[in-house]
């Protein structure tokens, strides 16, 4: 089948109880209390193909975490269809695990304190690897992760990027068809993210695993995704190619200027008159800052020496637009078309 | 089935590492159950006999008990390390697995200061043995009655475990209530009200592994009943316990962590 | 050099008080888990129970205490023993595990209140939930359950409190050596098993053979429970009274100091080492 993954109108709703403070208020709860319902991710629409790789980024809460675990049959949704590998994920886990591999971001690796070159040994055993394959997903990522240095040691030893890299590895050792990952290289290192994003690639082309990636990090995606997913507040926001994502939102620059004095008003014209012509928006809202957002990369240099030249600057800064900014603004736009 | 036996064994291997937790743990063991065994004390000397049960007697039954415990906490530990597990977010880890998840959970954590009990349990029915002179080939069967024992006591702790799902609380305070029945059946079940004697033999049957052959030893009860009752409440609560866990897991995949 | 300001009294006792009740209300929050806690004691306890109905059936004359007697006794001692219960030694030791005790170290209340400030909360809870455990004691065993008269209700709550203060103080050794061994449960469990051996919880001393009442009298133990639970049953000669809340005292204080010496020692010991 060519479908990894197929998602319609797919939702999850959770019941909480209301917790209140206060230690009467605690006595009381004991005989009564009140739920609320949370909607975690809502009428989410979606389909995979093998072999892609998708990103799935939105921020915390916004359902990127529910959603995976939903399809790789952690949680049973509250409505809609979800199927991966063509079968329904909660009714047939343990059938569907034997070709899916999972990172979790934070969460430790297996159960003990032992060296992972034996944790590699009981997965390789779990999954009934061939010796072959896991000879070759072995030694790649031993080598490309860099893993040798501290394969005997006990993993409570390991710093975080380490673990994370044996992480990656046992999630990929069997060669599954899809590979889930939810936040792989949060806390990382930029170094270490590089070697994740390369292993990713390298176990894509000779397997043509789909690839499932949940990130924060915009380069994770850059790196090593086509497809975006954006997701806010359980909701789709965006679903395309990620060169239109980045054409459309993330082309733009933020300049953030503090002032030794206020600008007045003719200052503030001059300024504007000089730039002329580019897409851009002035925020003076903040006493003694200014912040101009820059519609395009392009137009930063020529704003930048414009606002040298006419205001007294005591500090600037320039940067990208981050991902927080783009998908606030994306909810503030509504449903984009990709 | 080979991959259990790996699992077992790495699991064995992370234990071990920790070698002053172990002597702590044995000393530990052993003094559980001298002060099982004091209480024991205690009550003989106010008392000739039990329930028809003599010191001698009563003491073979403690050790079996002793012997249960000892081989449970060995291999089948892991169910009190569940709300941990559910804590830490390993669950989740756990259900993306291809294993089944209950063995696996009951495998990960073997309790090694567990041998203090199964030596102290050992000890005690060795003690007892001549008073009690059971025929030679129930040497045979004690192993069997011990297996039977320990799946029943594991099989409870999973009825019972399940419910943790629910609850996650900072403590596994409701399989201390279902260890707390395990030592009920260290006193004869002659001395209990019937109704007790009833649960504790059929509904939670520890008795049925403990106190029917015990019984069936110092030759009050029969050899089919000692034959047949063990293996019978081992399977119905091994059966019983995994559907519970199948249950909690549906109820962990709805509601999440 | 500027010094650092230690808390006045007041606000110590501010950050106690607050600390206490905010224990209570988390462990209320745990209500399946703590009635579930109570019922795995109740069943330990009505194996005990039931195992000396039968000695009595057997010999209707054991020893110096009758079977009513013995009856309304070990219903007071679960009483006391359920008030007693600490979640903090655990508490502690999932902390340890977690490795979050370092910042539990530096809090200003100090490491020793910081833990009774805990215990408080616990022994609150725990009042709570004595109430209707009392109530159905009382169904089931009666008018013996009362107290002999107003002064021995009075000294058996006293008692109670010097008792507390001798669990807090056991515990809090157990705690630091726990942490000096590096080890898990196992001295917690420990403890436990001395607590239902030596406390009275199965039955009191009297009924022990010699040698085992001996040793139990040297121990602190007995104090937590069979002392205010005779004190509550007027069991204890008036004439013995102060020497056995002296002794509650001196135990109590002793334990909690000990715990003091060892903590200090360990912590130069761990700043030392820079564990």
């Amino acid at each position: 089948m060519s479908t990894a993954i197929a998602v319609e109108n797919l939702e999850k709703t959770y019941a909480r109880r209301k917790r209140r403070d206060g230690f009467w208020a605690g006595l009381r709860s004991y005989f009564s209390w009140e739920t609320e319902l949370v909607t975690a991710v809502s009428d989410l629409s979606f389909r995979i193909e093998r072999g892609e790789s998708v990103g799935l980024i939105g921020e915390n809460g916004a359902g990127k975490s529910t959603t995976v675990k939903m399809l790789t049959g952690i949680l049973v949704p509250t409505g809609g269809r979800v199927e991966t590998l063509g079968v329904v994920p909660h009714e047939q886990r343990r059938r569907l695990s034997q070709s899916i591999g999972v990172v979790f971001g934070q969460k430790p690796q297996i159960l003990w304190d032992i060296p992972a070159r034996d944790s590699f040994r009981l997965l390789k055993a779990m999954y009934r690897v061939p010796d072959d394959v896991f000879r070759f997903t072995y030694d790649e990522a031993v080598e490309r992760l860099e893993l040798a240095p501290f394969l005997d040691t006990p993993v409570r030893l390991l710093s975080l990027g380490q673990r994370m890299r044996c992480d990656l590895a046992a999630a990929l050792l069997h060669a599954p068809a899809v590979a889930f990952l939810d936040e792989p290289t949060i806390g990382l290192d930029v170094l270490v993210k590089e070697r994740v994003r390369e292993h990713l690639v390298e176990m894509r082309r000779r397997f043509g695993t789909t690839i499932v990636l949940t990130t924060h990090d915009l380069k994770d995606i850059s790196a090593t995704c086509e497809r975006l997913l954006v997701l806010d507040r359980g909701k789709l926001l965006y679903d395309g190619s990620r060169q239109g994502f980045e054409a459309r939102y993330a082309e733009g620059r933020t300049l953030d200027v503090t002032l030794e004095s206020d600008a007045d008003a003719p200052v503030r014209e001059l300024l504007a008159r000089d730039v002329e012509g580019e897409e851009l928006t002035f925020d003076w809202s903040v006493p003694r800052r200014l912040r101009v957002e820059c519609a395009r990369a392009a137009s930063a240099p020529r704003v930048t020496a414009s606002v040298l030249k006419h205001l007294a600057v005591a500090d600037l800064s320039v940067h990208g637009a981050e991902l927080d900014a783009i998908v606030t603004r994306l909810y503030r736009v509504g449903k984009a078309a990709p | 089935m080979r991959f259990y036996w790996v699992l077992y064994r790495t699991a064995l291997k992370s234990i071990a590492e920790y070698r002053v937790d172990f002597a702590v743990g044995v000393i530990t063991a052993v003094a559980m159950q001298l002060a099982a065994l004091a209480f024991y004390w205690v009550v003989f000397t106010r008392a000739p006999a039990l329930g028809g049960w003599s010191s001698m007697q009563m003491l073979f039954l403690f050790g079996l008990t002793a012997l249960v415990l000892g081989f449970a906490e060995a291999t089948l530990n892991g169910i009190w390390w569940l709300p941990y597990y559910i804590i830490d977010g390993q669950l989740d880890r756990l259900l993306v697995y291809p294993v089944n998840s209950l063995v696996f959970v009951l495998l990960s954590r073997p309790e090694l200061h567990a041998l203090g009990n199964m030596t102290a349990g050992a000890i005690a029915i060795a003690v007892a043995w001549p008073s009690v002179s059971p025929p030679l080939f129930a040497l045979a069967l004690l192993p069997v009655w011990v297996a039977c024992g320990a799946v029943i006591y594991t099989g409870i702790l999973v009825l019972v475990g399940a419910l943790t799902f629910r609850i996650v609380g900072p403590w596994s305070a409701h399989l201390f209530a279902v260890h707390q029945l395990l030592n009920a059946s260290r006193y004869p079940l002659s001395i209990y009200p019937r109704w007790l004697r009833t649960l504790l033999l059929y509904a939670l049957p520890f008795g049925a592994a403990i106190y029917v052959p015990a019984d069936f030893l110092r030759g009050h009860a029969s050899l089919l009943g000692a034959l047949v009752l063990p293996p019978l409440a081992a399977l119905g609560t091994a059966f019983a316990a995994k559907l519970s866990w199948n249950a909690a897991l549906k109820g962990y995949q709805s509601t999440g962590s | 050099m500027t010094t650092l300001k230690a808390p006045s009294a007041r606000q110590l006792l501010h950050g106690f008080v607050v600390l206490a009740q905010k224990t209570a209300q988390t462990k209320l929050t745990y209500r399946l888990s703590t009635v579930l806690t109570l019922l795995a004691s109740v069943t330990a306890y009505c194996v005990f129970l039931l195992v000396w109905l039968e000695v009595y059936r057997r010999n209707p004359h054991p020893g110096p205490v009758t079977r009513s007697e013995m009856l309304s006794y070990l219903v007071v001692a679960f009483l006391v023993n359920s008030l007693l219960v600490m979640s903090f030694e655990v508490r502690f030791l999932q902390r340890v595990r977690m490795g979050l005790v370092a910042g539990d170290l530096l809090r200003p209340l100090g490491f020793m209140l910081f833990q009774l400030a805990q215990a408080t909360g616990d022994l609150l809870v725990n009042a709570l939930y004595a109430a209707p455990i009392y109530a159905v004691g009382y169904w089931f065993v009666g008018p013996a359950l009362l107290p002999a008269s107003a002064l021995s209700a009075l000294l058996a709550v006293l008692s109670v409190g010097l008792g507390f203060l001798i669990a807090f103080g056991v515990s809090y050794v157990i705690v630091q050596a726990s942490f000096v061994l590096q080890s898990g449960y196992g001295i917690f469990f420990l403890r436990a098993s001395l607590h239902q051996v030596f406390s009275g919880l199965s039955a009191p001393l009297v009924m022990f053979p010699p040698s085992l009442r001996a040793l139990a009298r040297v121990l602190p133990f007995h104090h937590e429970i069979e002392t205010p639970a005779r004190l509550w049953l007027g069991l204890v000669p008036a004439q013995e009274i102060p020497r056995v809340l002296a002794e509650q005292a001196a135990w109590a204080f002793g334990l909690v100091a000990a715990g003091e010496l060892i903590f200090s020692a360990v912590m130069r010991r761990h700043q030392l080492q820079g564990g």
